[in-house]
């Protein structure tokens, strides 16, 4: 039985780690993951991937736990299919306030690169460079970012991976 | 247990990543390689400088922290040895790190046990840099040192599972050559 159990795995990663061709148009999604505190360590991204242009937008689930929403929306170009891949994005965060909502404006700047892909599987890995341009709402002073000592805070860098379903359409 | 690590260990192998193509270095039966490990997370510091051989698949690495010559209370230092299911790629990972922290009365220790896995990103400079990603688990085996109480790892309460396990992402860029 075991042995039977363990031919079926092996048999079933065999079968998603057959590569397939990779399609010119792509939908994929799944999940982010981070181990930094910029975001929540867990969202959710799906887009589409058009040649050389991938479109994603990150929505954030623990919205539901804390009222804390972080979401991203980036493009990503990439010479090849396969190749590291440039990142532009833009993040905004929303953290709920006796005031109401506070609102966190940041660019993204960044890369991503394939760590493998199995299948329909497929895994990213990824470095940002982010910087917090405003913050404004829930009935505080707009903050905008200056040349002052608050600017190691509003520039970070951070890093993720990406497990997701792709499949062509 | 047995069924989860075949498929893990089936995946690792046979998923070369897309463009991560191996150094003069990897490729070699046996080489060196020193360069920077990079993190974002509270694991340790985040610059720190790693050395290291391997032969065949197997590589042992030391990382050393390099901000002890600034504060020599502070300092993590790792101990790396790394399986590669093809040069390049993915490889498993396991280590053990010595955390120093420096609080008012002294020193205190955290001896560490990682493991984890890395994987292969684009090769530079005419493939003699690599880049490989990482990703490893930290368990907080025991803490002691300036008279404070040791403490043991432990999975009796919550506090003791989320206070000692950490999940950390890392970022290595090494110079790679052969032996």
């Amino acid at each position: 039985m075991a042995l039977r159990a363990r031919s079926l795995g092996v048999a079933g990663a065999l079968l998603l780690a057959s590569t397939v061709a990779h399609a010119d148009r792509e939908l994929h999604g799944g999940i982010a993951a981070r181990t930094d505190l910029r975001t929540h360590p867990i969202r959710i991204p799906f887009g589409l991937r058009f040649d050389q242009v991938d479109t994603t937008l990150v929505v954030d689930p623990l919205v539901f736990v804390d009222g804390q929403h972080d979401g991203d929306l980036t493009v990503e170009w990439r010479r090849c299919s396969g190749a590291p891949a440039l990142l532009v994005g833009w993040r905004v965060s929303t953290i709920g306030l006796a005031g109401g909502h506070q609102w966190y404006e940041s660019s993204l700047l960044g890369a991503t690169a394939q760590l493998g892909r199995w299948s329909w599987l497929s895994a990213r890995f990824g470095a940002e460079l982010t910087i917090l341009w405003v913050k404004h709402g829930a009935d505080l002073p707009t903050s905008w970012i200056g040349l002052d000592r608050s600017i190691p805070d509003r520039i970070r860098f951070g890093m993720f991976v990406r497990l997701e379903y792709a499949s062509p359409f | 247990m047995r069924l989860v690590v075949t498929i893990l260990v089936v995946f690792a192998a046979s998923a070369a990543p897309a463009h991560a193509e191996a150094t003069h270095g990897e490729l070699a039966d046996r080489g060196w390689f020193a360069g920077l490990n990079l993190r974002t997370d509270y694991g340790s510091h985040r610059f720190r400088i790693t050395t290291g051989l391997h032969r065949g698949p197997l590589a042992g690495t030391v990382v050393i922290d390099p901000k002890v010559l600034f504060d020599t209370r502070a300092n993590d230092v790792d101990l790396l040895t790394e399986w590669s299911f093809a040069p390049g790629g993915w490889a498993a990972l396991g280590g053990y790190r010595l955390t120093q922290v420096s609080i008012d009365r002294g020193v205190q220790y955290h001896h560490e046990v990682l493991f984890g896995i890395t994987a292969g990103l684009p090769a530079l400079a005419d493939r003699r840099i690599r880049t490989r990603f990482g990703i490893e688990v930290e368990l907080s085996m025991a803490r002691h040192g300036d008279g404070l109480d040791t403490e043991w790892f432990s999975v009796d309460s919550d506090r003791h599972y989320r206070d000692l396990v950490s999940l950390n992402l890392f970022l290595r860029a090494e110079y790679t050559s052969p032996l």
